[in-house]
């Protein structure tokens, strides 16, 4: 057993009732801004700063997209942040496991774990989609 | 041409004709007059303090999942690291707060990435992406400070032909 820094305890191995497909959504603030502008893809892109683990004892935090809506991922006090979309896959291929952690905010929370390298940031930054909402056309 | 240096490590061609002359009780022996006063301030730092003083007012836990609040000598150590290696018209970095308590600077365009991250105790670490070239390096930055500049002296090189009026 994995033991976060609050005491709780997660699952040693990979769940792999997630699926490589399965789109994972990481919540990210918009202040302070962490996303830019990458000329070379022609898009918004996150930083590789944004995909981080939380602290020593902490892993990388996100949600599981089946079954949740962006509306409800980005409600409350996540009013204004975005979802930096990446497959379960991408993360695997860099060494990392996920884990359900549930929480009663969140069931559908998971941890990504694993050590987070600068090459593997770099990657997710440049390969994550960003869902916000409502969409820029709706704002 | 003569070479007159407000600061010793900064040095800015006059043309004669430029120049004017100043009182004997004046710094240098010779000065420009205010309107032709060059800038001494580079193009990217007033965006580039703007940008560390917003990080720097974060609160710990600016992520809500306990990241630590930016560190000053992080900051500190971006600055002089970009006063080190970047050219006065060399195009402003992003700036990122990192969830350890560093920064991040980060430029994405003119075919080059750069990235320079900086721990909160103010070692730094560089990566460097040239798309044309192909060529890409990282390393820590104390052994490698000219990668840095040799790479901003690009970007800043491709923007000012990108930007450059047609012949």
């Amino acid at each position: 057993m994995h033991r976060l820094s609050d005491g709780r305890a997660i699952p040693d191995g990979d769940d792999l009732t997630i699926g490589d497909d399965a789109d994972l959504w990481r919540r990210i603030p918009d202040h302070p801004n962490m996303r830019i502008f990458d000329e070379e893809l022609g898009r918004m892109r996150p930083s590789s700063a944004a995909f981080e683990d939380s602290g020593p004892d902490d892993p990388m935090s996100a949600l599981l997209a089946e079954d949740d809506t962006p509306a409800r991922a980005l409600s409350g006090q996540w009013v204004g942040w975005w979802l930096a979309v990446l497959p379960a896959g991408a993360y695997r291929v860099q060494e990392q496991r996920i884990a359900r952690d549930p929480t009663p905010e969140d069931p559908n929370h998971v941890l990504v774990v694993g050590a987070k390298t600068r090459r593997a940031r770099r990657l997710w930054a440049r390969t994550a989609t960003i869902l916000t909402h409502p969409a820029p056309a709706e704002r | 041409m003569a070479s007159l240096c407000p600061s010793a490590d900064i040095r800015v061609d006059y043309a004669p004709s430029q120049i004017t002359t100043a009182s004997t009780s004046d710094q240098y022996a010779f000065a420009p007059s205010a309107e032709l006063r060059p800038p001494v301030v580079p193009e990217w730092a007033p965006l580039v303090v703007g940008r560390l003083r917003e990080v720097l007012a974060l609160p710990a836990n600016w992520n809500r999942r306990g990241s630590r609040a930016v560190e000053m000598p992080a900051a500190l150590t971006a600055f002089s690291i970009l006063a080190e290696s970047a050219s006065f018209d060399t195009p402003a970095p992003d700036v990122f707060p990192t969830a350890a308590g560093g920064i991040q600077l980060e430029w994405a365009r003119a075919r080059m990435d750069v990235e320079v991250e900086v721990s909160p105790d103010g070692a730094a670490f560089l990566y460097v992406r040239d798309h044309e070239s192909g060529e890409q390096w990282e390393g820590a930055f104390r052994r490698t400070r000219t990668r840095l500049s040799e790479a901003l002296r690009l970007l800043t090189i491709r923007v000012r032909l990108r930007n450059a009026p047609p012949l």
